[in-house]
Order: structure tokens, then sequence, then C-alpha cells
């Protein structure tokens, strides 16, 4: 308030003792002079206007309450304004609160927006010194989500450390160094905020360490770590006994690439771990579990403790990760996390034991069988990798399912799944001779990206998936892969986009597409809603990298679709005024 | 010498002569095919454009695989210059495909080589990306 006094008004001295008082106006942007903090309870039940976590609420599903823009008014969405962005992987999440976007680009750049108009009110770019180490950034510094809390914007960045800016200017209020970027950590997903602790999962366990990666939670006020859990089993520890004896610098992956869940009744954070490195089992020298790899880890949110953990592909040997959102859903009353990886099963477990309850195959992968009553996996016959014999298997690499996250409408009951349909030749070669500290935990493979064959060669699909039954409500292929998340909302609409540029709206009933328009560059990212003053926008980025999805199956497959050399940007729709 | 005898031994020289000029027209990477101006070109290069994902030392990471030692062997034997340079200048950098001059992307072929401890020699890589299908890249210098 005091601050605010001295800004409206201006003391002016006039020689001869008088004093007058003039009225200076605010420079501050109005969306700055009305900062609203953010609190815990607005982070647990968001208001319907804005989107203040990473998939708006706790429970991750990408699903929007707001409902003006519908299937009856859809035709008419109008870009409102755009925004160019940093170059690099652009994998990006807005938030949105009280009127202002907080954007988070490629290489740790992060903008505060006018959320209307697309006004700058402030913009974060990090100085690193000409001598600092190359940033570690997988896939050119992809930043997924950024966090709020109170009045601060909280960021994981390329070079780990955690970052806390002030909300009203973009300052630095906290850095703190996690792990040491010259060892190969690194994030690419931010945190999530849960009772003033910023929680985030590391990645970069690409080459051997004396470490692992793992999880932290810290205090928002001042960045202090409160707790660490590892997303490896350490030899000596409970589950240490999964690595077939290899000692702790060859146990290599776990990385935690993607942020997760929160719910506030079992009091757990719930996060997905991606796969142990080398990929193979036979590069990586155990044909064991690999704990805690390719699991979801329950953890109280508080302490890190594990409450539990489900293994959901025991010794994984193919890059499948699972390590993607957690969707906690209540599914005839039982408290359930649901989550997809590459291979296309979306797991249900009971998400207060960590009980197996399903796995419903989308029907595309030739890699392994899952038991129906237990979740048990049995890889399929010469599925398994051997040095240097070529193995064709669907998906690829690059997964039929990855970051792009799905969503949930309660409305329909049905998750919608943004898909890539293709397969690979692959030829798994040998592990590095050299397993010394710091050399690459990675062996190499020769791929050849594939068709899917029951694709008829289109490489993208948009899926509603009954929850209920795992039956696909409707499909609606696309000739180039879907690219973005899926973004659901109560006015019975899916939103998604494609590498060929195109930005659609679906019904989330039918799939039919309602809406579609043309963006400069491939959809890319996670697409939000959010109103300012009651009118409803519906915000997508665009751009480059994202891993080999988009940057080798679609060129590699379909040569005739070209899209430009590069440029991330943001495109903001709405409905005319 | 009998006219058949005559006919096999001009035959053969003939075959052995075609063979040398195919050996000489057909070098591998081990001939000194690059120049040290453009390996450290490329080096340059390679520091603002490839080493955030490939690492300072090219050793890889995530998805980005290693460009030296066994990995690169694996990934290139039995390819040619024209391979590599074709997948670096269409695939790379991944934000921003085929977005730097051809001039760079040889240099920075140059330097991969000089990396894996092929040979520099005096003359620089051929300009015409097709006559580079005639270098092969082959696991060490004897193959």
């Amino acid at each position: 308030m005091r601050e605010r006094l001295a800004l409206l008004l201006g003391i002016v001295t006039v020689s001869g003792g008088f004093v007058l008082l003039a009225q200076v106006p605010d420079p501050r942007p109005a969306q700055v002079q009305n900062f609203r903090p953010v609190s815990e309870e607005m982070l647990r039940n968001p208001g319907p206007d804005d989107w203040l976590n990473w998939r708006r609420t706790d429970n991750a599903w990408g699903y929007s309450t707001l409902l003006r823009i519908t299937g009856d008014n859809v035709k008419g969405l109008q870009l409102a304004w755009s925004w160019g962005m940093s170059d690099g992987a652009n994998e990006a999440t807005p938030l949105v609160s009280n009127g202002i976007m907080y954007l988070p680009n490629p290489r740790d750049v992060i903008q505060a927006l006018n959320a209307a108009t697309g006004d700058l009110i402030w913009e974060y770019r990090p100085r690193r010194p000409a001598d600092a180490a190359v940033p570690q950034g997988e896939g050119g510094g992809a930043q997924r989500n950024i966090a709020l809390f109170e009045d601060k914007v909280y960021a994981a960045t390329s070079n780990a450390h955690l970052i806390a800016l002030d909300a009203r200017t973009g300052k630095t209020a906290w850095d703190v160094t996690v792990a040491d970027n010259k060892l190969g950590y690194q994030y690419t997903a931010g945190p999530i905020v849960v009772k003033g602790k910023v929680i985030a999962g590391i990645t970069g366990c690409s080459r051997y360490k004396d470490d692992v990666c793992f999880i932290t939670g810290h205090d928002a006020a001042t960045g202090r770590e409160l707790w660490r859990t590892s997303s490896i089993a350490r030899p000596g520890e409970p589950g240490g006994d999964t690595w077939g004896g290899l000692p702790l610098q060859l146990r290599a992956g776990g990385d935690m690439w993607i942020a997760g869940s929160y719910d506030p009744e079992t009091n757990l954070i719930y996060w997905g771990t991606a796969q142990a490195k080398p990929w193979a089992r036979a590069a990586r020298g155990t044909d064991e579990a690999a704990l805690y790899t390719s699991s979801t880890l329950a953890l109280d949110p508080d302490t890190g403790k594990m409450k539990w953990f489900y293994q959901h592909i025991p010794g994984e040997t193919q890059d499948m990760d699972e390590v993607f959102e957690r969707l906690l859903i209540d599914v005839e009353g039982r408290k359930s996390v649901f989550t997809m990886g590459k291979l296309g099963l979306l797991w249900q477990l009971d998400r207060t034991t960590g009980a197996f309850i399903s796995a419903r195959d989308i029907g595309y992968q030739n890699i392994l069988d899952v038991d129906p009553r237990n979740g048990k996996v049995t890889y399929r016959p010469d599925r398994i990798p051997r040095i240097n014999v070529p193995l064709d298997m669907c998906p690829s690499t690059a997964g039929f399912k990855s970051w792009r996250a799905m969503s949930y409408s309660p409305q329909t009951s049905s998750v919608y799944l943004p898909l890539n349909l293709n397969c690979e030749h692959a030829v798994f070669g040998p592990p590095s001779a050299d397993k010394s500290i710091g050399r690459s935990a990675q062996s190499p493979v020769r791929r050849t990206n594939l068709v899917h064959p029951e694709s008829n060669g289109y490489l993208g699909e948009i899926r509603g998936m009954d929850i209920r039954s795992g039956k696909a409500t409707w499909q609606q292929r696309l000739p180039s892969p879907m690219n973005t998340a899926t973004l659901a909302t109560a006015g019975g609409l899916v939103f998604g986009g494609d590498w060929d540029r195109y930005f659609y709206a679906f019904s989330a009933t039918t799939g039919k597409i309602l809406w579609q328009t043309r963006l400069p560059m491939s959809a890319q990212g996670f697409p939000i809603t959010y109103a300012v003053k009651g009118r409803q926008y519906v915000a997508v980025p665009a751009g480059g990298g994202g891993a080999s999805w988009s940057t080798q199956v679609a060129p590699d497959l379909r040569p005739d679709i070209r899209r430009p050399q590069g440029g991330n940007s943001l495109l903001v729709f709405a409905l005319p005024e | 010498m009998p006219i058949l005898q005559r006919h096999v031994a001009w035959t053969l020289a003939t075959l052995a002569l075609a063979g040398t000029a195919l050996v000489a027209q057909r070098r591998t990477v081990w001939d000194g095919v690059y120049t040290v101006a453009e390996a450290t070109r490329g080096a340059a290069a390679y520091r603002t454009t490839c080493a955030g994902c490939h690492g300072a030392d090219l050793g890889g990471d995530g998805t980005a695989p290693s460009l030296v030692g066994e990995s690169f062997t694996f990934q290139w034997s039995d390819t040619t210059v024209k391979a590599l340079l074709t997948r670096i200048q269409t695939a790379m950098p991944p934000d921003r495909p085929n977005s730097l001059s051809l001039d760079t992307y040889r240099d920075l072929v140059a330097f991969l080589l000089q990396a894996n401890k092929m040979p520099p020699g005096q003359r620089e890589l051929d300009p015409t990306p097709e006559n580079l299908e005639q270098i092969a890249i082959t696991g060490n210098g004897k193959d």
C-alpha cells in the first residue's frame, strides 16, 4: 500500500518552502496494479477463468469448465493476438492468472503478457556467463511448464536450477542449484506447488554418474531443499536388488521428465519415471526389473516418502516410456490414477494403494501382452532386442503417445488421446566399452521409421476413449501426427493440433471437426483456454523441436508435407467481441 | 603365347587397371578427405548449434545420440559422407532443420570426421554433395 501511494503521489518541492502534491500516473500495467496473489486454495480449486496449474487442475484433466465457446459458435473463432517465442524445442504450457499470461519459452525464457491483448508486461531472460558449460538442453531446452504460488512464478531450468521470479516484475527472487549440469542433469518439466512446497522431477540421467535421477521438494519462500527422493533403487536399499548386481554408477535412466499430479484427499503426489538406460536389456547388462524405472510413484508431498509404487513394465527394453501425465479420476466410486505410455496402454491403478485395476490397449502395439487379471507383462517372442539383430516393432521409439498429454472430460467420461501411428525397423547396437563416469549410457540404435500397417498411410489420430470400458468412442485420422496435448472443455469441445499446422476443434461426443485453422508452424505444446472480462480465449503454441515424433517421423514418412524451417509462436483465438 | 592365353592376360590386365581406377575414385574417410581449417570452423559451429543436445564432448544425451566412438561407427559404417551430410542437413538442428548454410553443414561433417580420428588432408570436402557419395565411411583405415 505504501509502495502504491509513493507511485501515485509525486512530491514537488518549490523554492520558498511550498510543497505541492501532484498526481502522477502509475506506469505499471493495470494487470500488475491489480495483481492478485495465487493462494493454496486457488491452486487446489482454480476459478473457471484461470489456468493456474500445468493441466489446469491437480488431477491433470486438462479440462476447463468454461462454456462460452461451444459446438454451436466455435466456427466463429478468430485470431485475437499472437506472440513470437524464443528458438528451441517449443513444448510450452501458458498459465493464466487474473488476466496475466505467464509463458514459458524454450531455453529458460519466461514472459508475462496481457492475456487479453498480448502486450508484454515483463520478460525474464537468463544471463549465463560466456564461459559457462553448454546447457545440456535436451531437444533444445524444452520448458514444458512453470508454476504459480502467491506472488511468484517458479521454473525449473535447462541447467538444473530451480528459480523463483517476482510475478509482478520478473525479477529473480531466488535461484538454487539443484544438481550439477556438467553431469548431464537438467530439467525439461517444471514444478508443481503443493502446500508451500515447490516439487520438481529431474532428467538428464543418460550418462553414467555416481548418482541417480530424483525428485525434490523445496520451500517456496526460499528455495531451500526439504527432501529428495531417488527414482532409482540404490544398492542395499529396498528394491536395490533388482538391477542384477550392477553398481550404482551403471544404474542410469529413471528420468522424471513430466510433471506430476496431486490429490489433496490422499495427500499424495503421483509422478511417472522413465525407462532404464541403456534402453535394451542386452546393452544394459541386466534382464531384471530395474526399480523404480517405468513406474508410477506415489509420494508424500511433505516428506518425499514413497507411499507406494507400481512398475508398469519391469525390465523395459525398447525405450517405451511410461513417464507421462497421471490423471486422477474416480471411476464408479474407485479412486483411480490413469496413465498412458508410448505403447498406447491405458493403465488404471487404485490411487490409494497402487493396486492394478486394468490396462486397456488401443490396439496398435506388437511388443508385449498384459494379463488383464493382474497387470503382469509378457514380451512377445523375439520382441526383446538382441545386439545387432534387426527388429521390427510398433511403435517406434517415438511412441504412439508421448509428452503430448491426453485430456479428460467428466461430461463424456472419456479421455482424448493425441496419437502418432508409426513403427520402426531397429538394430540395437552394442553398449560402449567405456562405462566410466561421464560416458554415455545410451547404446546406439539404427532406426528406419515405418508407416503403421493399420494406418492406411495416416500418421495422426485423435481418439476419444471411454475410461470405463476402454472402448473408442470415436477416432479421427489425420495425415500428419497429432502434435499437441488435447484440451477438453465444458463447451463439449476438444482442441488439438497437428504437425501439418492445423489446429482443430472437435466435437467431444462425435469427433467431428467443427472448426480448423492453419498456424505458421506445427501446432506443438499444450493448448489452454481462459477468460478475461467475460471473453473466452483459446491459446495454442506452435513451433519446432519436440523429439523424434516431430523431427523424424513426419519428415521421413510424409516428405510431401512441408513446413517452415522453424519459428516458435503462441496463437490466441476468441469469438468476435 | 597362344591366342587364348594372350586374350586372358589382356582381359586380366584391363580388369586390374579398371579396378585401380575404381579404387582411386572411391575413397574412404581415412584418405584425408577434409582439411583442418574445415574441421576448426565445424567445431565452432558445433559448439553454438549442436552441443546443447549432443554435449560439448559429443557424447550424446537423452534422445541425442553420441557422435563419437562406437556409437558413430555403429550408426554410420557402410554409409557415405553424403548420407551423413544429408542427415544432418535435413534433420538438424531439430527445431530448425536445414537452416544453416551448406558450407556450415559441410564444416560440421569435417568436424565429426576429425572427432572420430579420421585424418585431415590437403583438399577440402568436395563442394558438390553428390560427389560425397564416393567417400565411404568405414570402421577403420583398412576397410
